[in-house]
């Protein structure tokens, strides 16, 4: 066994916990407001339960709701709390991480439009299609369990929110979130180095198979999946590898594949992936020619899933180390912060499920409600709306957040600087991992300047797009040309990037910078 | 009702549902397993992008290009729609734009022009008449749009 293995394991094992945290944050929030604010009776309401909506129901919530296939666990384990037919909450789990307004835009702009949209039709067809087959095979009789008693304002509200969130973080949602994560982790640990770049070559006819065998243990955040798949048309790679990696990468992880098996037997979740197989196979291949980007030559290669082979070249004398060396580079500080509210509340839970066995806590929140609040000017907002306006807060927080994860193009070409700066230095000096360390976050800045600038304009130019497209480019025939080790080429591509830096630039601050 | 056991449509006894929890660790940590086996096989050389080699290195040196391509089709009387190379360097024409010192309007203009070529140098047929007038003057507008295309420090091209 490689001495490298279990670092790799961790290494993209946390990564992806990091990712996966604010998707996770969401999810339990979710949780807590189905449970508090709508109830059973509610939450049956609001997914259809019974109706020929559902499924639809279902597909929409979830396209509008910011988790993704290790923050939809929760969610989904509290549709079965309210006993919602294992169609629509299966549908749900597979369609709420694939898309959310943050990974939509990125994808519609950075992607070909047209095809981003195909892809949401066709998760539609898969999700409703697959959902009906299964609920017609495997029927359930879902009675409305018995109503539960609404939690009182004020206090008892808020704990019952607290309470809920840190149980299920601390609980079997924590659990399979855990389970989900081995998949990357193992993946991280056994497939070598760039193995994965000519796997998914638009002429290889057995691409979106191969992707089917990947994209299941794998997880990806909405948008992860998302850039992976630009990376995918930036290359010309197969495109129906791409949709069967938004589908699967995205919308399933082991934790969630465990769950459905624990939660509807081995028959019924076999029954519900074969399903989705069968409807998504022939989509993929049916997508393949017609979506294919016309204008990209093909590149033979991928560096979209380097991301799932093992992160060290070699043995490191000190793996721990290393380890340790290659988080603290690639993981800013902001991003521990969501992690690190995960983790209190998972020890909050832990904490109360030891201080509270007899459930005392939860005695108090189900005392009845008072009649009327205690001051005079007080109003008492019924369960139901609040809980609208929780989840509604969490879809507009998330198209917020848009703005603040794609800014003006003034402020990505500043923020920018250092990336270009480090990749062009490291390049001078023929550092291979450097390079490749900065260039991947100079190609993302540049992404993010393209989105921010739609979105602050509601469209961009051609020129726009060729101007970024360009800088790409080079800089990833700089990344191969610094492991050649030629530098007669490096230097004349650091020169070409100084000038198709400028160009942009110039471009998006004389004409873009007027935008909000 | 803030109870978390959860309500259970189809129940399965609890030893089944670890059981179950076992048989997915264990088929996750078979990978692991096999990685020992495969311990040995050293990382892939990463992959590199190839170019044709009639690419050009500038929008200066495409425009030359394809005016030579495209007087050599008109005195040798060949179709140029065999000619997949010069269907390549139209095809090329925005990228290659977009990589010069064109400004946006001009930008526009040669994108414009590489689209009214392509389908006459697409269509069968040898150049001649209307067609090949139609040809001369997108190929005159774009060696309009080469002297804007070049560096103002004096760089000819932007590769040279």
């Amino acid at each position: 066994m490689d001495a490298m293995m279990i670092p790799g394991f961790f290494y993209r094992a946390f990564v992806s916990l990091t990712e996966a945290s604010p998707f996770v944050l969401a999810g339990l929030m979710t949780t807590a407001v189905l449970r508090t604010f709508f109830g059973i009776a509610g939450t049956r309401r609001l997914f259809g339960e019974g109706t020929r909506s559902a499924l639809l129901r279902a597909w929409l919530l979830g396209m509008l709701l910011p988790v993704c296939s290790l923050g939809v666990i929760p969610v989904v384990r509290e549709l079965r709390r309210a006993r919602i037919r294992g169609g629509t909450v299966l549908a749900f789990a597979m369609s709420g991480p694939l898309f959310n307004p943050l990974s939509l835009l990125y994808g519609l702009t950075l992607s070909e439009p047209v095809a981003i949209l195909t892809f949401a039709f066709c998760s539609l067809i898969i999700v409703t299609a697959a959902g009906l087959v299964y609920d017609w095979l495997f029927p359930e009789h879902c009675e409305e369990p018995v109503a539960e008693p609404v939690v009182a304002f004020g206090l008892q509200r808020m704990a019952a929110l607290f309470s809920v969130t840190v149980r299920e973080a601390s609980g079997a949602s924590g659990g399979w979130l855990l389970l989900g994560l081995c998949g990357v982790g193992v993946l991280g640990a056994v497939l070598p180095q760039n193995s994965l770049q000519h796997s998914f070559n638009a002429d290889n006819a057995m691409a979106p198979l191969l992707m089917m065998l990947l994209s299941i243990p794998v997880y990806a955040t909405p948008m992860l999946a998302m850039s992976q798949l630009g990376m995918m048309f930036q290359h010309a790679n197969s495109v129906g590898a791409a949709f069967i990696l938004l589908i699967l990468g995205a919308g399933t992880n082991p934790g969630l594949i465990g769950w459905s098996v624990a939660e509807f037997g081995w028959k019924r979740a076999a029954g519900w992936l074969l399903l989705v197989l069968v409807v998504l196979l022939p989509l993929a291949y049916g997508v393949q020619d017609p979506l294919f980007p016309t204008d990209v030559e093909p590149a033979g290669h991928t560096h979209a899933f380097d991301i799932y082979c093992r992160p060290f070249s070699g043995n490191e004398p000190n793996p721990l180390q290393a380890l340790r060396d290659r988080l603290s580079r690639d993981l800013a500080p902001w991003q521990y912060r969501p992690l690190m509210l995960v983790g209190l509340l998972a020890a909050a839970g832990v904490v109360l499920r030891v201080a509270d066995r007899r459930g005392r806590l939860e005695a108090w929140i189900r005392k009845p409600v008072p009649t009327r609040p205690a001051g005079r000017f007080d109003l008492v907002i019924p369960p139901s709306v609040l809980g609208a306006l929780s989840l509604s807060g969490l879809v507009v927080l998330s198209v917020a957040g848009c703005y603040a994860a794609y800014p003006a193009p003034a402020e990505s070409l500043d923020a920018m600087t250092d990336a270009r700066i480090g990749a062009l230095s490291a390049a001078l000096s023929l550092d291979h991992a450097e390079t490749k360390y900065w260039a991947e976050r100079y190609d993302d800045w540049t992404r993010r300047m393209e989105v921010g600038a739609w979105l602050r304009r509601g469209s961009l130019s051609d020129y726009h797009r060729w101007k970024t497209r360009i800088v790409r480019e080079k800089l990833e025939l700089l990344e191969h040309e610094v492991e050649e080790g030629d530098r007669e080429l490096v230097l004349k591509l650091v020169s070409e990037i100084t000038r198709a830096h400028r160009r942009m630039s110039e471009a998006y601050r004389n004409e873009l910078t007027d935008a909000w | 009702m803030m109870c978390d056991v959860s309500v259970r449509v189809c129940p399965v006894a609890v030893p089944r549902r670890q059981r179950w929890l076992s048989l997915c660790c264990l088929l996750l940590a078979l990978p692991l397993l096999s990685g020992c086996v495969q311990s040995s096989i050293e990382g892939e050389e990463e992959a590199h992008h190839e170019f044709p080699p009639h690419r050009p290195s500038s929008f200066e040196e495409l425009v030359s290009e394809l005016q030579q391509r495209v007087t050599q089709h008109q005195l040798q009387g060949s179709i140029p729609g065999d000619d997949s190379e010069l269907q390549d360097l139209v095809g090329w024409i925005p990228e290659f734009a977009a990589d010069s010192e064109l400004k946006h309007q001009d930008f526009d203009n040669a994108v414009s022009l590489g689209r009214q070529l392509q389908p006459e140098l697409a269509d069968g047929g040898v150049l001649s008449g209307d067609r090949a007038e139609r040809v001369g003057k997108s190929l005159q507008g774009l060696r309009e749009l080469v002297l804007r295309s070049r560096d103002p420090h004096g760089r000819v091209s932007e590769t040279e």
